[in-house]
This record gives structure tokens, sequence and C-alpha cells, in this order.
């Protein structure tokens, strides 16, 4: 069919260059954020582009949904203004009948959705803490760069080695504070080494000094040496986080009941069930009269986009709050703008007005 | 002409806008998504709407950040379109020549340049600064790591090790440890206090607990211990070198980030990261200007034989790799110790020249 197959050939290369255009424009951003992160000690360089992909992974849902939603509003933008709407509709086509060849593009896009924010979201948010926790779990060695500072164990002891060190496994002009509750300890020492002794990496400091300052009670105790040794050990493994809802698993999220997991359950299926919104949406919401200003309906569709999405981030924190549950705010926000995008589409395709609706009830 | 330059500004400048609108719409949820999580875990103190203030106050760093690629998308969407209508061609009839439209594009490149550099020195940190500060109502004072900031000045023989547990909203320090060291590298002071301000002369500490050692002999040494109220420390570390240590080089404005080098470097730490910051925050802006140069020759397309969206989308493509190789780049530049200025100024020299080439290439064949 002609009809059919015209509209969803156009849909099919816009949806394309769009969801690439995005998913660069994203890509890039977040490539961006993570090397910021990487040289800041946030993630290990080694490991930014892993990050990355599993971020956009991430983010996928939403940017496949509003590479559909751009798709479709350009699409039928154009198709006004180039005056071809106004052919199909005088070929006895109507609004309504649009929506068939768009819901027939549109399915396969609302699984990919699904699979994305059903069972990818938790699996990369759960792959980027584990990068994250590794990370930072690494030994004191490897944390140490020269002319920076540099916290280890815990943020109790401070290292500083001076910019100009001689190797790898040499260091000179060190400082190394160390805080616990009872005292607070300054070792300073001109240069120092690092060796390996029965399988214990030992650092050995030369020519220096350690102040030992009390905290509770008035002591202080300094002492000179000319050679100590000090053992440097892999930090302790700090237990990492409590797992957190964006990493659960969606059939976890259904089985527990507790609010807050039952919220981010509930932003998952709202990711999919906004794509069928925003299909009915786009066509309710895209109209463009050809020889008129360009931009209105496209302005409208933008901000239709934002507010619905950002509605579902209020809505995920209200039902974690327990002021409404989760089926209500299901029903609330997506029912409504379904039914409004519904409502929208009815009167644009009988042509209702004011008027008419008032002509109609004055004859009958 | 004037007239001809008014109506292209103008289309040019709606289109950017609604470019930069639709990004910073996904990019507010996508931000939103992340903290409304951190505000599930912190609790019921931080509430939605102290979550969508700092949401809201981080969003100019978005726009200096995706300023450049959606001034490219805006500018080819509007060209392509002039070509299209063959309203770029009526331009041409009525004079505008290959110089003019070059003028033309450049000035608006300039426009753009200096917006994003007013958005990223002023508007961006100004606004980073409140976001910080509604987030220091729930989280406490700004703070780094565990420990907080640490600092190093050098102040003639001696040299000074200074850590500052956190800085205040108001810009007040908390939790204050100075160590001093002499020439030989023994500490020759160690200073701890509750809080310190800053002055004109240094730093006003309060509820001060001082050692001083004294080595006078070989063998004997001697600590002084004192303990006073205020204490005035002479140092010529400001308020916004700890605040830079304190917060994400990318977030400072360009002259804090030349004096924040200069502090580096005079005390021996490592100053390439904010070098190379410094020069990125000097040459970014000026990626505008090449993206408009960029978008110009897609005026001078025909595309009466159809693949509008096939040229298009090279271009845009164009230019999001220039913006890609524009920050790794920097990265790059980072790890192999390039210089500074020229693995800042590289990318943006090699696009101006092809997309020169491209024009000229386009204007000569016609």
């Amino acid at each position: 069919m002609l009809f059919d197959s015209s509209i969803r050939k156009e849909l099919a290369r816009s949806f394309g260059a769009t969801l690439i255009v995005l998913v660069t424009v994203v890509m890039t951003i977040m490539l961006v954020r993570t090397l910021g992160l990487a040289s800041r000690g946030g993630v290990a360089p080694a490991d930014v582009l892993l990050v990355m992909g599993f971020t956009v992974l991430g983010h996928l849902p939403t940017i496949l949904s509003l590479s559909l939603f751009v798709a479709i509003v350009s699409t039928l933008a154009r198709m006004y203004r180039d005056s071809e709407m106004v052919i199909w509709f005088g070929a006895g086509r109507g609004l309504l009948q649009v929506l068939a060849p768009l819901l027939r593009f549109a399915w396969p896009v609302m699984l990919a959705v699904g699979a994305l924010a059903l069972v990818v979201w938790p699996w990369a948010n759960q792959q980027i803490d584990e990068l994250k926790t590794r990370y930072e779990q690494r030994s004191d060695v490897d944390r140490i760069a020269p002319g920076e500072f540099q916290e280890t164990a815990g943020g109790t002891r401070v290292f500083f080695i001076d910019k100009d060190t001689p190797g790898a496994n040499a260091a000179s002009k060190i400082f190394i504070a160390s805080t616990t509750p009872e005292r607070e300890t300054v070792t300073s020492a001109q240069s120092a080494r690092l060796k390996v002794q029965d399988g214990q990496r030992i650092a050995i400091l030369n020519n220096g000094e350690r102040v030992e300052m009390m905290l509770d009670k008035p002591g202080l105790r300094v002492s000179e040496f000319v050679e100590y040794g000090t053992q440097v050990g892999n930090a302790q493994g700090a237990t990492p986080g409590a797992p957190s809802a964006k990493t659960t698993a969606s059939w976890q999220l259904a089985t527990s009941g507790a609010p807050a997991l039952l919220a981010e359950l509930g932003w998952r299926l709202g990711l999919v069930f906004a794509v069928l919104n925003l299909v009915v949406l786009g066509l309710a919401l895209a109209v463009v009269q050809p020889r008129a200003g360009r931009s209105a309906g496209v302005m409208a569709a933008l901000f239709a986009f934002m507010a619905y999405y950002n509605l579902m981030n209020v809505g995920q924190r209200w039902v974690e709050a327990e002021r409404l549950s989760l089926p209500a705010l299901m029903l609330a926000l997506h029912g409504s703008v379904l039914a409004l995008g519904l409502a929208i589409l009815l009167v644009r395709h009988n042509h209702w007005s004011w008027r008419s609706l008032l002509a109609a009830r004055r004859t009958a | 002409m004037k007239t001809l330059r008014r109506y292209l500004f103008r289309e040019v400048a709606l289109s950017v806008g609604f470019v930069t609108l639709a990004f910073i719409a996904l990019f507010f949820f996508f931000d939103m998504v992340d903290e409304l999580r951190v505000a599930g875990s912190v609790g019921p103190g931080y509430t939605l709407s102290s979550a969508l203030v700092y949401v809201l106050l981080r969003q100019p760093q978005h726009v200096y950040e995706l300023l450049p690629i959606t001034v490219l998308i805006g500018t080819i969407f509007v060209m392509a379109r002039l070509a299209q209508n063959s309203e770029f061609t009526i331009m041409r009839t009525s004079g505008l020549g290959p110089w003019r439209a070059l003028g033309a594009a450049a000035l608006l490149g300039l426009v753009f340049a200096l917006g994003t550099f007013a958005i990223g020195d002023y508007v961006a940190p100004a606004s980073e600064r409140a976001a910080d500060i509604v987030r220091a109502r729930q989280f406490g004072p700004l703070s780094t790591g565990l420990t907080g900031a640490w600092l190093k000045e050098q102040q003639g023989e001696q040299s000074y090790a200074v850590n500052v547990r956190a800085l205040e909203p108001g810009g007040d320090m908390r939790g204050v440890r100075i160590f001093a060291f002499d020439a030989d590298g023994h500490l020759a002071m160690s200073a701890r206090a509750d809080a310190a301000r800053f002055t004109e002369d240094g730093w006003e500490l309060t509820q001060v607990a001082r050692n001083t050692f004294l080595h006078t002999g070989t063998d004997e040494a001697r600590v002084l211990r004192e303990s006073d109220a205020q204490w005035l420390w002479p140092t010529r570390i400001t308020s916004s070198m700890v605040a830079a240590s304190l917060l994400n080089p990318q977030k400072m404005a360009t002259l804090d980030l030349f004096l924040y080098v200069r502090h580096l470097q005079a005390n021996g730490q490592k100053a390439q990261r904010y070098e190379i910051e410094l020069w990125h925050k000097v040459f970014y802006p000026l990626s505008c200007l090449v993206m408009v140069v960029l978008s110009l020759p897609f005026a001078y397309l025909h595309f009466r034989s159809g693949g509008m969206a096939a040229y298009v989308f090279g271009g845009v493509m164009a230019g999001i790799s220039f913006f890609l190789l524009n920050n790794v780049f920097g990265f790059a530049g980072n790890l192999q110790n390039w210089s500074p200025w020229l693995s800042a100024a590289a990318p943006g020299l090699i696009y101006s020249v092809l997309s020169l080439g491209a024009f000229g290439w386009l204007v000569l064949r016609q």
C-alpha cells in the first residue's frame, strides 16, 4: 500500500539518522564527562570507554524514544508543509488512519525499549558500580602520583611525593600525614625506595623524622631516623555499598514490595508505555500550516516531551515517598497522557470545534 | 545587505536555540534520574524541589558543553533549508558574494564564541557555585575526598603543606591543618585550627593549637606548645585556590585557573592538567566559529537532485568528530606531555583549514 509504505520508509530514514546523531552526541558528552571523572580519580583511565559505553547503554531507552518522537514529528511536519497531508486527507484518509502505520513502525522500537529498560538498564548500572568500587579498592602504591597529594587507606593517610622523582620504585621528598582518632603522625623523609620482602611491599624511607602528636592528651614523640621501613599494605577491601534500586533486576523489584523498589519498577515500565504515548502525542501535536509560521507545533511537541518525561521522574519520587500507589501513578500519568493525546486526535480527526459542536446541538 | 544579514542571523539564532533546548531537555532528564537516586539514598531531607533546583542550576554547564554541537546542527539546518528553497541563490544574485557570506558567517561565529566564553566564564561557575550551596544545605559543607583539600606553598626557605577539610558556602574554611618544613625537610611547625577566614595578609585562624619545633643542637630538640584564640598565618593562598583544589578545574573561571596554575608551578606541584584546562578554556569557544564556517558550504550545495538528508547528516557527523577530537586531544596531551596550547589549538586549526577548503572549492567550481 502506497500510503503505508511511503510513511514508513520516510519514518525509518528519519529515525535512523536522528538515532545515530543523538547517540553520537550523547556518547561524546558522556565520554568527555567520564574522562573528567577519570582525571579526578573517579574511574580507572583504562575503564573510561567501558564506563561510557555502559552509561550510554543505560540511557538508550530514552534516546530511542526521543528519536522515534523526533522522527514522527519531523516527518509529519514535512508532509504538512509539502501539502502531502492535505492530499491524503483529500483521498479519504483521516488523521486516525495515519496512526496505524505509525504504530506498525513503532512496535519494534517499543520492544527494544522494553528489553533495554527492564533488563539492560539494571545490568549496565551494576557493571558501572562494580568498575568504580574495584578502582576505589586499588592498593596504596598504585595510587601515589608524584607532585599530587594522594589519600590512601580510607582517608587516614595522605602522601605527597616531590614532582622530580628518580624512578618508579624510588621517590624524593616524601611527606606522609596519618590521622587516627588518638594520634596524628607526620613523617617526612629526604628519599625513599620500594622493596619487596617476604612477599610484603615495604617502603624504606631515608634521612627523615617522625612526629607523633597525641590528640586526646598532652604528649609528643619526635624521632629522627636514617632508615625507616614501613609496610605499604593493600587497601582493605571496603564494603561495597548496599545494592540500590537502580541495579536491582526487574523481577526482584516486582516481588519485593518496598515502595522505593516498586517506584523504580514503575519508572522502567513507564519508559515502555511512554513510547506508545509519544506516538499518539506526536501525531496529535505535529500540525503545521504550510504557509504560516513553522515551529509552533514542533515547539509544543518538544515541551510535551519535556513535561512528560520529567513527570515520570517526579512520579517515581512520589511513589517512593508513598504519596501515591504505583497503579494510581500509572493510571494518572500514562493513562491521562494517552487520553489527552487521543482526545486531541479525535478532535482533529473529526474537525470538531466549539462552533461546529454548538451548531450540531442547535440543529438537533 | 543589512536586511539579509538580519534575516540570516535571526533564522540561525532561532534554530540553534531550538536545538539547544531539545538537547538540554534530554540531559536535564538524565541528570534528574541520577539526582533522584542520590535523593532517595539521602532520605527525606533532600526534597524533590531542592533536587530540581540543583539540576536546573547545573544546566548552564551543559549549555557550555553542548553549544558548539548545537551551533553546528542549527546552522547546517538553516543553510541547507536556504539552499533547498533556493533562497540562498536569490541572496547570491542580490549581491551576497562569497567574501560577504564568509564575513557574515565569521561575525555570527564570533558572536556565538563570545556567548560561549561568557557562559563558561561567568554564568556556569556562578550557577555551579549556587548549585553547590543548594547541595551543601543537605550534604554539609563542600569537601573532596575524605580529608578535604591539600595545598603546598613555598615561602623562602620554608615549605608548607596545608589541609583544609571543608569550605563553608559563605567562604570560611573549617578544619585547617598546617605543617611547615625547614630547608632540610624537618618539621618546623604544625598547627591545627577549627576554622579560618581569608584576609588581605593571610589566613586568620581561630582556636589554634600550635607546636613549634626548635632544632638547636645535634641531638637536642625543643618543642614549644601554644594555643591561641586567634592567629594570623601569612600566606598567598587565596580562597579561589582552595576552592580550586576542592572543585573540578572545568568549573573555574579562566583568570582563577591562570592564577592557580602559577601557584602550582611556583610550589613544585604538577600543573599540567590545569594548564591544559586553561588553554582548552581559551580555545574552546572558538570552536563555535569553526562550526559556523564548517556549515557555510552547505548553502552552496544543490539539492534539486535530492540527497539533502545525507549531506546534512555527514556535516553533523563531521562536526561531532571535531568536538570529539577537540576533547580527546586535551586528555591525550595530558598523558603524553604535549605542549598544552598546541594540543588545545590543533583540532580547531585543522578543521578550519578543511572547511575553508571545501568552501573555496564549492565557490570556485561555480
